[in-house]
């Protein structure tokens, strides 16, 4: 009975420090999506085509249409993924945003084409 | 937040000590405790107050496949994605267990979440009642196994100075604690009730990183071998607890309904819920699925016990 007792006191504080110890209340803040520089053009070669690689849209999309190797990525999307009148209904947009595409841009990269195509979608 | 935390202790506590008075005073007639209030330690996705001999090991499985919604072109999900969990649990002492498992995934997409968890059983019911229920207590500790770069680049509050940090690996943490009180009535009706907190260490921001949940388990025996079983859990909206202005994709309650087929040394328990995840701490704060075909699970729990 007493090596029990001993158990159960041996117990009760290995329950309790699982339970207790290092008990934190973090959290995780919503990316902050930097405002745009209107003013400046969003260039395409560096700023745009990059972000195809960075999220490995690459990956399959280098012989999938629409291909979007830095090559010949600028051919591929102007003009049949962009939408010049609502340039929020640009699939090169919309897909990877809001449709059931699995790989999803960051908010920052989706601020980054929205302001791309609403500026003329340039090859610049 | 911290008041629910000192509650279930002081409770934990209220229970040793009913339980040192019963030695105290000593029992005079010899009472034994009633036998196989649940036939194994699991009940579905839930814990019973049932832990097994000592020196006993047993051996845990449990499978939740997906969702029945797509009809036969998955066979009603048992083709499509699963969670899968392993476990082994092995009895220290009498009535006290530690155990050990890895679940392939949790709501939040996690690819294996490792558990280790311990259970004791306070107070065992007695058959001339001189102790009328039984009362255990279940308390895990979680870590998600997602690589670290997925934490690359989000910004992560502390709680402890406000400062912005990036991931730190106690915010993998996550902890359920459960009191559990539970009575075989007769030979074919055991219900047990019970209530657990929960707790992550870190979660979006725009959720609660406490709940609180209650608990209603049961089995009706429809023949020697074979019996009907149930699991519910409710979390609790606890305006006091949590951090929120408002409730945000609230968990929803989980339902299942099951049969068991049990021999000595197996459980087997086949049955259909509406939840997939099979940590409780997983369930309790995260469960969004609905109780109808787009929610609902099949699944499998199988328990091997060996004896040393």
């Amino acid at each position: 009975m007493s090596i029990m007792k001993r158990y159960s006191i041996f117990l009760i504080l290995i329950v309790f420090s699982l339970f207790l110890g290092g008990c934190k209340y973090d959290f995780i803040l919503p990316e902050e999506v930097p405002v745009i520089d209107t003013t400046k053009p969003v260039s395409f070669a560096t700023q745009i085509a990059p972000i195809f690689v960075a999220e490995k849209c690459t990956s399959c999309h280098n012989t999938q249409a629409p291909k979007l190797t830095a090559d010949v990525a600028y051919a591929q999307i102007v003009p049949a993924f962009i939408n010049a009148g609502t340039p929020a209904n640009s699939k090169i947009y919309s897909v990877p945003v809001s449709g059931t595409h699995y790989a999803k841009y960051s908010a920052t990269e989706a601020a980054l084409i929205l302001a791309w195509i609403t500026d003329g979608a340039k090859n610049n | 937040m911290k008041k629910n935390i000192i509650f279930l202790v002081l409770l934990s506590f209220i229970s040793v000590v009913s339980f040192a008075q019963e030695d105290a005073t000593g029992v005079k007639e010899k009472d034994y405790p009633v036998s196989a209030t649940f036939e194994s330690g699991a009940l579905i996705d839930a814990q019973t107050v049932v832990i097994p001999d000592k020196k006993t090991l047993e051996m845990l499985i449990q499978h939740k496949f997906g969702t029945i919604e797509n009809g036969r072109s998955d066979l009603w999900g048992i083709y499509g994605s699963a969670n899968i969990r392993l476990g082994l649990n092995y009895v220290v002492a009498k009535n006290m267990q530690i155990g050990a498992g890895i679940t392939k995934k949790g709501m939040m997409g996690e690819k294996s979440i490792l558990d280790l968890n311990a259970k004791w059983t306070l107070l065992s019911q007695t058959r001339k009642n001189s102790i009328p229920v039984s009362v255990a207590l279940y308390g895990n500790v979680a870590a998600d196994g997602v690589a670290a770069s997925v934490y690359d680049g989000v910004k992560i509050r502390m709680s402890s100075d406000h400062s912005t940090v990036s991931y730190l690996p106690a915010d993998r943490l996550s902890y359920f604690s459960q009191l559990i009180v539970a009575r075989k009535f007769n030979d074919w009706l055991s219900l047990q009730a019970g209530v657990s907190f929960t707790h992550y260490n870190m979660v979006k921001s725009i959720y609660d990183h406490d709940k609180v949940g209650v608990h209603f388990n049961g089995r009706v025996k429809v023949s020697p071998q074979g019996s009907l079983i149930f699991t519910y859990d409710h979390p609790l909206k606890i305006k006091e607890i949590s951090e929120q202005w408002e409730w945000t994709n609230h968990p929803k309650p989980a339902l299942c309904l099951g049969y068991e087929v049990s021999t000595g040394t197996h459980a087997f328990q086949i049955y259909m819920g509406s939840t997939t995840s099979l940590l409780p701490q997983d369930n309790i704060m995260w469960n969004q699925n609905e109780i109808d075909k787009t929610g609902l699970t099949i699944g499998f729990t199988i328990t091997r016990l060996w004896g040393f």
